[in-house]
């Protein structure tokens, strides 16, 4: 009776029962890369918009405050974007015949809204009301997080490796504090003035704010009470 | 179970568990009392009519498994697949509006002949709820259950939306030409008549009076279904001028009603609940005394209750203004209760301040004869003339405009109202209009060539000579600050006794017609909350049958649902019936304002229609009629299940009520509750949480059971209608019901020392109307401290926050229930079957609702509506998940947020739950339990203060005060 299984047989079944045990993990792995990646969540992917605007040139290169355009910023939870009689207060004026502002006159002749198209929003059954990035570093806007829940709670478990105030202006209210960071920019694009923490949160990268014990005082100072961050019912209601 | 019949009770059974009880039990329905199998089933069952898992095979079982866990999987890559959302801004962003937050308005709702004054919550031009203004006198600050709901009449998706012209779309311009050219051709208006309500709006009386001076022959009809004729025509007799009475409860000691219902069916009612119970909480209460021909809220409060016929209600009132000593008033026709009368009569005499009230349907006479017996006790009642002058009854009013239509004499017809508008005067109205529709005041203003808006129209009344910032502030605020004029009535016409309409006798059956009590006279026949609000007594939604006592249902051998024919003069209604305990006998209550059949998609076969018995001559109740019990046939069932909720969520067989007689309290107090032994470990410290420690106090002592607070529940947290057949199955979504308790004493054997026995003479027993005792009880989540519902969720979808509030996590929820079969006070609703995105279809009563089809676009098109009525604050719930109340957490938050930016604390007070906002007695109170100086720390010390099944040891977050009656000693121990 001649051999069924050739020598190389043996390999095939040590390498079978390898990939049965590595390909459950492997289609995990990929499955979670694929979903975490860009391709899904669309960060750093800016949208097609009826406007290229920009945040870079209007709020870090020209200076224009963020609350000349988004007035309802400092009392409502919604970004509210500008009306076109805001575009049109200095667009009236200035650049009054590029071809790429046609959509904001279009809009202010007719009557008819821009319609942009959304890129930041908050998932399902989340109600979501403060904070972003670094906006002014985007000349076209994307997303800048793929906001997985990981990252609220990033925030929400320790909010004091995220707190800011400048020492030299504590007499700021904790909202105003946001906003002198932000002229802050405007008087020093570099940042050779601010200290770390200032300037990792102009940069936006993850580890911002101040040194943990700062930041430890400032919760107990802001009276933030840390363990009803992660309430549930604090986003999901 | 799925053919179960539920309230088939014996009342063999009722009759004889009833009178082996010893002491006073609490029950809630006849089938309760009488355990009947099915009642027990249903309560066993947690969730009663679902389908059985086990329908479903194995394979199919593993199939639906497989595709979930894909589909699950799927729902990472949502962003994939689903299209980019669009930002629409403004162009022109109206000064005021912030994207996300609210606005209120200050508005006014016109009810029932009264104003109420209203603030409405709207978002980017968006109104979802109505609020009471604080500033209103009508309100301050509360409202009943009709303002809550008329927000969605605003997307009523059967409104007009177009002016017609013999059924096609036609344009204001057209109407308002032919119109004006018909009116011009008339001889200096004769033949034109406008067909309104009862005006309450002065403008709009401006307006009238200015088209009836163009138009001198044009006639007005005011008429309402609801109406005040015998009110105006008895002051008339009294006073020789037609007036209506406001009575002032503030402060009153002794109250007398007849018929009156002020606390849902009175004009002002929510401002006279606010009195009544302001007075009820103080230690020496008021007493309450009704003499009532149909059960409604106020005889449910009265320490002392008579359920009388109609035809009686006059005879009581005669009775004790003879015994009151009133000149020149003769006995009545029919028996009264001697000895109540004497009570009472006494009572009232030596009451520091006191009022006797009637009631619209009562008698011609008893009008007249409140009036000299208020003049005579000097009641707390003034007098005022309705904004438009009423000089004839309306129905008249009315039966003069049918013939002159019949006799061809009508050249053209204007009707107005009948449909609460939103369209109210503001200078930034309060939303633009939906469809292209006009409100009545621009109607009028345009019929005489010189259209103008409502805001011009209001201004030039109110605003005339006066500086322009007193009108914005008065708009702004809603409430004008001129004082009144005080109208000094004309004095009680000695003489009046002689000239008062003979008095009706009856001997039989008499029909008492009332209006719906929540669909008024129908016109909430289209919305669906106010379908499916369980009527404050019977419980009942989707249905208005007639109300009998359960003596005539013995005797008759009916139980709910039975059909009955009722046949008065000519005309035969076929209707099923519903026992109704504390209801008179020989009487049969119709509730009018359902079974309208131009109604639109929701009130569509809903009810009855009882209108065809109610005649000008029986306009309130009428005599001579016969009740029968109706023959099923092959074709015909004569029986019709009632969709009632009172044996929903049972919490069957435990210490649940605690009542006390007032002065038994002061003596006693309350047995301390007993520390049961509990399942759960001791807390070290009682808030381990340093922050706000959310709880509700809840005041028996003045819940009146209207269920305004479950209706600005289901306004403020996105609550579907789920429509009649899963009402049937026990499916409703309201997070926040009111169980309505009822007790009688104990047929003579054991008494309790607690018992209210009004008089050994009566049969104390179900049969006996006058010896029952109400008590409501509104209950949604308790937010346990040590909730049971927690640990048994497999996937934490329940949990607690430090802040003491029991959360609810939407997204993690698989809808497995375990939690609610956990909880002991069933206030936990499951979502079956995505009722908020199909909730017109259900609303359609459609019998199955996977199989609806949409007949046009256009319906289709108004269907959409019903997403505007959504508050953007709180999460809509889909298909599978499970929810309940959640202490409003979206207005924690947002006083939370608000407190930060300040940052401060949460003040007592900020934060106010949509119940507590609505409710016009004040019983609910809502706030920080670990600020001992909080208005709700300072109730909950209280020693009324219990807890709801408190041997559970769960340590709920709401807790309740005990009630307190008042009997007069008098008739209490005779």
């Amino acid at each position: 009776m001649p051999n069924i299984f050739k020598p190389a047989a043996n390999s095939m079944a040590k390498l079978s029962l390898l990939l049965g045990v590595a390909s459950p993990v492997l289609a995990i792995s990929i499955g979670s890369a694929i979903s975490r990646s860009s391709a899904n969540t669309g960060v750093g992917m800016p949208l097609d918009q009826p406007i290229p605007f920009s945040h870079k040139h209007h709020a870090y290169e020209l200076g224009i405050d963020c609350r000349y355009c988004h007035t309802g910023v400092e009392v409502s939870g919604k970004a509210g974007v500008p009306q076109t009689e805001t575009c049109m207060t200095c667009h009236s004026q200035i650049w009054t015949n590029s071809p790429l502002l046609d959509p904001v006159r279009k809009s202010y002749e007719t009557g008819m809204p821009i319609k942009w198209n959304q890129v930041n929003k908050a998932p399902d059954f989340v109600y979501f009301n403060h904070c972003h990035g670094a906006i002014q570093k985007m000349h076209l806007t994307a997303k800048g997080k793929p906001f997985f829940m990981v990252w609220c709670l990033e925030c929400h478990n320790q909010p004091e490796k995220y707190l800011y105030k400048d020492a030299k202006n504590p007499q700021l209210s904790p909202r105003q504090q946001v906003f002198n960071l932000y002229s802050k920019i405007q008087t020093d694009p570099e940042g050779h003035e601010m200290n770390e923490a200032e300037r990792n949160l102009l940069e936006g990268t993850s580890q911002a704010g101040e040194s943990l014990e700062t930041g430890a005082k400032l919760v107990l100072e802001r009276g933030l009470k840390k363990a009803q961050l992660k309430d549930c019912s604090v986003c999901h209601h | 179970m799925s053919d179960k019949k539920l309230n088939k009770f014996n009342l063999q059974e009722v009759r004889e568990t009833l009178a082996n009880k010893g002491g006073q039990e609490y029950w809630r329905s006849m089938d309760q009392v009488a355990q009947t199998p099915e009642f027990e089933a249903w309560v066993e069952d947690e969730f009663p009519n679902r389908s059985s898992i086990l329908q479903i095979d194995r394979r199919d079982f593993i199939k639906f498994m497989g595709a979930s866990m894909m589909l699950a999987g799927m729902a990472g890559c949502r962003s994939m697949f689903l299209p980019t959302e669009k930002i629409v801004p403004y162009v022109n962003k109206p000064e005021d509006i912030i994207p996300g937050k609210a606005l209120r308005f200050a508005t006014v709702f016109t009810h029932n002949q009264s104003a109420l004054g209203v603030l409405v919550t709207s978002y980017e031009g968006r109104p979802v709820k109505i609020e009471g203004n604080p500033s209103h006198p009508n309100s301050m600050g509360a409202t009943d259950h009709f303002a809550q709901a008329t927000i969605l009449d605003l997307y009523d998706p059967d409104r007009s939306r177009e002016v017609f012209k013999k059924n096609l779309p036609s344009s204001w311009d057209v109407l308002l030409r032919e119109a004006r050219g018909a009116m011009d051709a008339t001889d200096k208006g004769k033949g034109i008549f406008i067909l309104t309500e009862s005006v309450l709006s002065p403008t709009l009386a401006a307006e009238l009076s200015g088209l009836q001076k163009a138009f001198p022959a044009a006639a007005v009809v005011q008429y309402d279904a609801v109406n005040q004729d015998n009110v105006l025509e008895g002051s008339n007799i009294a006073r020789g001028a037609r007036l209506h009475p406001r009575y002032d409860l503030g402060g009153v000691d002794v109250i007398a009603s007849f018929d009156g219902d002020f606390i849902q069916s009175m004009p002002e009612n929510v401002r006279m609940s606010r009195e009544f119970s302001d007075k009820r909480k103080t230690v020496e209460m008021n007493r309450l005394y009704v003499v009532e021909s149909s059960p409604s809220l106020t005889g449910a409060m009265a320490d002392h209750r008579r359920a009388v016929k109609p035809s009686q209600i006059e005879a009581n009132l005669r009775a004790l203004a003879q015994r009151l000593g009133v000149a020149g008033i003769e006995s009545g026709a029919a028996k009264v209760d001697a000895r109540f009368i004497a009570a009472m009569a006494s009572d009232l005499g030596s009451a520091a301040k006191k009022v006797v009230i009637v009631g619209a349907s009562a008698s011609v006479a008893s009008h007249a004869i409140a009036h000299a017996i208020n003049e005579a006790l000097s009641g707390s009642v003034t007098y005022h003339a309705p904004v438009v002058r009423q000089d004839a009854s309306q129905i008249d009013a009315l039966r003069g405009l049918t013939k002159a239509i019949n006799a061809g004499q009508v050249g053209v017809l204007v009707v107005l109202g009948g449909n609460p508008t939103f369209d109210a005067p503001a200078q930034q109205p309060l939303i633009a209009p939906i469809h292209n529709t006009k409100s009545a005041l621009e109607l009028v203003s345009s019929l005489q060539n010189r259209p103008r808006s409502s805001y011009e129209l209001v201004k030039a009344k109110h605003g005339v000579g006066k500086d322009t910032a007193q009108f914005e502030k008065w708009l702004n605020d809603g409430v004008i600050t001129v004082a009144e004029k005080a109208v000094s009535a004309p004095a009680l016409n000695p003489g009046f006794a002689a000239s008062l309409p003979v008095q009706k006798v009856s001997s039989g059956l008499e029909i008492a017609f009332r209006p719906d009590p929540t669909l008024w006279d129908g016109r909430w026949a289209n919305n669906g909350w106010m379908q499916e609000l369980p009527k404050p007594l019977t419980t009942l939604t989707w249905d208005n049958p007639a109300l009998i006592g359960p003596k005539m249902a013995d005797d008759m051998g009916l139980s709910d649902g039975d059909h009955v024919n009722i046949t008065l003069g000519k005309q035969t209604l076929r209707i099923p019936v519903c026992v109704t305990v504390g209801h008179p006998d020989d009487v049969v209550t119709l509730n009018f304002g359902n079974g309208r059949t131009e109604v639109g998609s929701v009130g569509h076969q809903a009810g009855q229609n009882v209108n065809i018995l109610r005649t000008g001559l029986g306009f309130w109740d009428a005599a001579g009629a016969t009740v029968a019990k109706a023959a099923g046939g092959m074709l015909e069932s004569n029986h019709t299940d009632l969709a009632l909720t009172q044996t929903h969520h049972s919490m069957e067989g435990r210490d649940i009520i605690r009542a006390f007689n007032r002065d038994e309290f002061a003596k006693e107090g309350m047995e301390k509750e007993e520390e049961g032994v509990s399942m759960y470990p001791s807390q070290e410290k009682e808030f381990p949480f340093d922050g706000p420690q959310w709880g509700m106090s809840i005041d028996l002592n003045v819940c009146t059971g209207c269920h305004a607070c479950v209706t600005a529940c289901q306004a403020e947290n996105n609550i579907p209608v789920i429509g009649r057949m899963h009402v049937l199955k026990g499916r409703e979504m309201h997070w926040m019901r009111i169980d309505r308790y009822y007790t009688v004493s104990a047929g003579g054997k054991q008494v309790d020392p607690r018992d209210e026995i009004d008089s050994p003479n009566h049969k104390q027993d179900v049969f006996n109307p006058d010896a029952v005792k109400t008590v409501m009880m509104p209950l949604a989540c308790m937010h346990c401290e040590i909730a049971p519902c927690e640990p048994v969720c497999p996937v934490a979808a329940t949990v607690h926050s430090h802040e003491g509030l029991n959360q609810m996590v939407y997204n993690r929820c698989v809808g497995t229930r375990y939690c609610s079969n956990n909880c002991p006070y069933k206030v936990r609703r499951f979502n079956f079957l995505n009722y908020t995105d199909n909730q017109p279809n259900f609303m359609d009563r459609t019998e199955v609702p996977y199989t609806w089809t949409i007949t046009s676009s256009e319906k289709n098109n108004g269907r959409s509506l019903l997403k505007m009525i959504a508050n953007p604050n709180v999460t809509v719930r889909g298909r599978g998940v499970m929810e309940k109340c959640t202490y409003c957490v979206q207005r924690i938050n947002e006083a939370r947020i608000e407190a930060k930016k300040e940052q401060r604390e949460i003040k007592d007070g900020e934060v106010v739950t949509a119940c507590q906002q609505a409710c016009p007695s004040g019983a609910i109170v809502f706030g920080n339990i670990a600020d001992k100086k909080s208005a709700v720390s300072k109730l909950k010390a209280n020693k009324r203060n219990y807890t709801l099944l408190g041997e559970l040891n769960t340590k709920n977050r709401t807790t309740y005060l005990a009630k307190l009656r008042n009997p007069n000693p008098e008739l209490e121990n005779a």
